[in-house]
């Protein structure tokens, strides 16, 4: 019966935030090791997948803090990763001034998105949301000139100095591992921190919250904001470690909104490893299943989601092991053997 | 009457109910009795468990435990069922439809029975005969009637379904004291001439023990008193500690 | 006279926004829900009627049957998979329509394949002009068979038992188990009664030159959930203007402003939509609903 609300800390705490960290440190070692160990070709979908992680952490963001939905992260991502490549195309810009210049222009984009929320909220909002994702493409499309449109831009890669001890994949692949270690740190340290809270009690009871004092307007656009940036990056990496982006990449088309959302949901709200295991799943079970029949892949997916939405409602990361054997206990528990006599006396 | 309580048939018995309300349990085991043609009051304080009793008998909280009315187990039953066996309940609050106009509001109470069209505008006629202002009003949204009018609204909507019994939830919550008292009469006539059994949950136990035949009073989930209305009101050191006048 | 011709084809894009409008909406008082996949199950009911008609059955006995058919899906699926979760946040509901959405494409993409194909008209072609605006019969009947649809909708709603018990259902659901209302067969049955609406939007669509293929109600979807939005999303009257109002403006803007084509139209529509909700949240025709601390 244990729901996981929104007052719940996205961190866990007590004697389970330990048990986290020692996770937490094996999966940042294994993620560290990968590249050492799988050819180049893998690497580059591991590559993809932290790309689709950082997207989600954004997202988890806003979400997870506030239970806003969002189904125009895509176009946020898409604002970085349009910022970085036509920046880069036409401009002498250094790539790690490209990055940032993209991450600003998406945390611009969304603090345009995050003003009208200050008044427009939940379906509502994820319906603008929604429209401004679907939106995205023809944008592109409307500067043909400048983006390539449906054919698409190159972007420069990374690529690593000549005497960097690792390959151009894994140089890629670490580079976005960086990015979304720093950003799983920060966004760790702003759950620990008084406006995380705040966040949280605005996501719960918004006229409750301002009551207690939250600046309720600063927050929501700051949440928007941040959020928007985060995915940002992610575009603006996925433009420098794929190499070409067009308006038909799925990630900038309302598939990949619905892509990050689906891959939150799937793998729950733990900070680093809920998006990083959604985004596995949401890229690896289409590739494996795609070989044989793409549309199946969709299904298989969507069928997943659903069955984690009806089994597992708090994503795979919310599951605990030690409540899997047990029951989930009759609807009405029987009462302890101390309760008061059930008869009334007759006066 | 209290002598005819004995002899009289069973309307609705409770044996051993439990219930809770979202996660907290807030019935820990409740045993009752309605007679054929009775009022029976169930008099407690606030977060006493009387408006879980009531949901719970008919069916809107999960339950377990025997609820038998007119000698059929109702206790697993669906509320729209309970309703067409003859046993609705009023509640807290009025909870009418207030969006939706008068006459809908009275058509409303006989939706699960299998009345006719016909059928259903004679009782809502005859029900605004019995309430006048409902027939003054009837095409106005019930959400712009006044406290008093709504809870006859209520009353006549739960008729609409042709009940044997009615469960009363607090019917003069938030009403001034006067209207109250209309209310009560109104009562009083619907068990008098339609020998309607009545469960009526109050706070005011003063009034409500007025036109009862027999009373419960509940505590913390639990019923710890009972006994005829008439010993209970007299009974002072009872009337202290429970009732609080 | 571009200006009334602009209008005419505006309105006649703007009926099909509607239909599928007017199926969130009864979906959304029904259960209170969006349903972001009612696109895509209208997608599924065009392309049933398609594989009906391409057998030799005629294209409106065809619809009819997809009209049952979706009808019966609809509360099918809603039994199956969004009842179990209307206890849960809205988070976790939304994203259950978000999961239909993609199994429904899926499922469209396998069985009927990406191939577009013609759907039978359900008119007769050509046209008229009047006063020099060209009308074609496929948006005259378009245009009525929506307003034959929303009419008979809306005496469903006012004059019979059930559409009584349904106003009840979406407006109090305490008081409806009360009454001993059946609440949860009233959600079944307004998704039912949504898809066979959006099998009605979908057909019409192939009416307008569209042709049945997976993922032709993603576009439409998009301006329907617009035109909902600011109609107010309980709001029948809102659906239908939301979303002539949505065709209209899509129509004037991709003609009249240079460099916007196709889809750009979207972009249009999402300054109307936040121009309208930062006025009226709740939408145009939407009651305000009052915030509980």
């Amino acid at each position: 019966m244990s729901e996981p609300t929104r007052s719940t800390r996205l961190r866990p705490s007590g004697r389970r935030a330990i048990g986290a960290a020692v996770v937490n440190l094996i999966v940042i070692a294994a993620l560290v090791a990968i590249p050492l160990f799988f050819e180049p070709f893998r690497v580059t979908q591991f590559t993809q997948i932290l790309v689709v992680a950082l997207a989600v952490m954004g997202l988890n963001l806003l979400t997870g803090f506030t239970g806003q939905i969002s189904v125009g992260h895509s176009a946020f991502f898409g604002f970085g990763a349009y910022s970085v490549g036509v920046i880069m195309a036409n401009t002498d810009a250094p790539m790690p001034v490209a990055l940032a210049a993209g991450t600003a222009i998406g945390a611009l984009a969304g603090a345009v998105i995050g003003l009208p929320s200050l008044r427009i909220k939940d379906t509502s909002l994820a319906i603008v949301t929604l429209v401004f994702g679907a939106s995205f493409p023809a944008l592109v499309n409307m500067f043909t000139g400048l983006t390539g449109g449906t054919q698409g831009l190159r972007v420069e890669r990374i690529s690593p100095a000549e005497d960097f001890p690792f390959a151009a994949d894994q140089t890629r692949y670490y580079v976005v591992l960086c990015a979304v270690l720093v950003v799983a740190a920060c966004v760790l340290l702003l759950d620990r921190s008084r406006t995380g809270r705040e966040l949280r009690a605005l996501g719960d009871n918004e006229i409750a919250a301002v009551t207690f004092g939250v600046n309720a307007p600063r927050l929501r656009i700051g949440v928007f904001t941040a959020s928007a940036a985060i995915t940002a990056l992610a575009g603006g990496l996925f433009a420098v470690t794929n190499g070409f982006i067009s308006s038909g990449t799925s990630f900038v088309t309302i598939l990949g909104s619905i892509e990050f959302l689906t891959a939150l949901v799937i793998g729950g709200r733990a900070i680093l490893i809920g998006p990083l295991l959604g985004a596995a799943i949401a890229q690896l079970l289409p590739a494996q299943l795609g070989q044989e029949s793409p549309e199946l892949a969709h299904l298989v997916y969507g069928v997943v989601l659903i069955v984690i939405l009806l089994l597992a409602p708090g994503g795979l990361t919310g599951l605990r092991p030690s409540t899997w054997f047990r029951s989930r206990g009759p609807e009405l528990p029987p009462l302890p053997t101390t309760a008061p006599p059930t008869k009334g006396s007759t006066a | 009457m209290t002598t005819t309580r004995d002899s009289a048939p069973t309307l609705l018995e409770v044996n051993d109910l439990h219930a809770r309300y979202g996660d907290a349990r807030v019935l820990h085991g409740v045993s009752l009795r309605v007679a054929e043609g009775e009022v029976v009051v169930l008099l407690g304080a606030n977060g006493a468990g009387k408006s879980t009793l009531l949901k719970a008998l008919s069916g809107l909280v999960d339950r377990s435990g025997g609820v038998t009315f007119d000698g059929a187990d109702i206790s697993g039953e669906p509320s729209a069922r309970i309703v067409r066996r003859g046993l609705v309940l009023v509640p807290e609050g009025r909870g009418t439809f207030a969006d939706l106009t008068v006459e809908e509001n009275l058509r409303l109470g006989a939706y699960p029975t299998a009345a006719t069209r016909s059928e259903v505008a004679a009782s809502s006629d005859e029900i605004m005969t019995m309430f006048p202002i409902l027939g003054e009003r009837s095409t106005q949204r019930a959400g712009l009637l006044s406290g008093g009018e709504q809870q006859m609204l209520a009353i006549g909507r739960a008729l609409m379904a042709r009940p044997r019994m009615l469960l009363l939830d607090e019917p003069s919550l938030g009403l001034a004291p006067a209207v109250t008292k209309s209310v009560f009469e109104t009562l009083r006539t619907l068990h008098e001439e339609r020998g309607l059994s009545l469960l009526i949950v109050e706070q005011n136990a003063e009034l409500s023990l007025g036109i009862a035949d027999y009373a419960y009073v509940i505590e913390a989930g639990l019923i710890r008193v009972d006994g005829p209305a008439r010993s209970i009101r007299d009974n002072e050191g009872l009337r202290r500690a429970y009732l609080g006048y | 006279m571009l200006i009334m011709q602009l209008l005419v084809d505006g309105v006649g894009k703007g009926a099909i926004y509607a239909a599928l409008a007017l199926a969130i909406v009864v979906c959304h008082r029904s259960t209170g829900l969006i349903n972001f996949a009612q696109g895509e199950f209208a997608t599924l009911s065009a392309m049933l009627t398609a594989v009906l008609t391409a057998s030799g059955i005629p294209v409106w006995f065809s619809l009819g049957i997809a009209v049952v058919v979706s009808f019966i899906g609809g509360a099918l699926i809603q039994f199956v998979v969004v009842r179990p979760t209307l206890k849960r946040p809205h988070l976790v509901q939304i994203m259950i329509t978000i999961g239909l959405y993609i199994c429904a494409n899926a499922v469209g993409q396998i069985v009927f394949g990406p191939t577009p194909r013609p759907l039978d008209p359900l008119f007769p072609a050509g046209g008229f002009s009047l006063v020099g605006i060209r009308i074609s019969w496929d948006l005259v009947g378009v245009v009525l068979l929506q307003a034959l649809v929303i009419t008979a909708l809306t005496l469903f709603f006012s004059r019979t038992k059930a559409g009584l018990g349904f106003r009840a259902v979406a407006t109090a659901p305490a008081a409806s188990r009360v009454v001993g209302i059946r609440v949860e067969r009233m959600h079944m049955v307004g998704w039912g009664i949504a898809a066979a609406l959006g099998a009605v939007a979908g057909v019409s669509l192939t009416n307008l030159g569209v042709y049945v293929e997976p993922s032709m109600m993603t576009p439409v979807l998009v301006f329907s959930l617009a035109a909902v939005t600011i109609g107010g999303f309980d709001s029948a009257i809102g659906a239908i203007v939301g979303g002539v109002v949505m065709g209209v403006v899509e129509t004037f803007a991709t003609s009249l402003i240079p460099g916007l084509s196709g889809d750009a139209g979207m972009l249009v529509s999402l300054v109307v939509i936040v121009a309208i909700l930062l006025v009226r949240p709740q939408g145009i025709f939407g009651r305000e609903r009052v915030a509980r601390v």
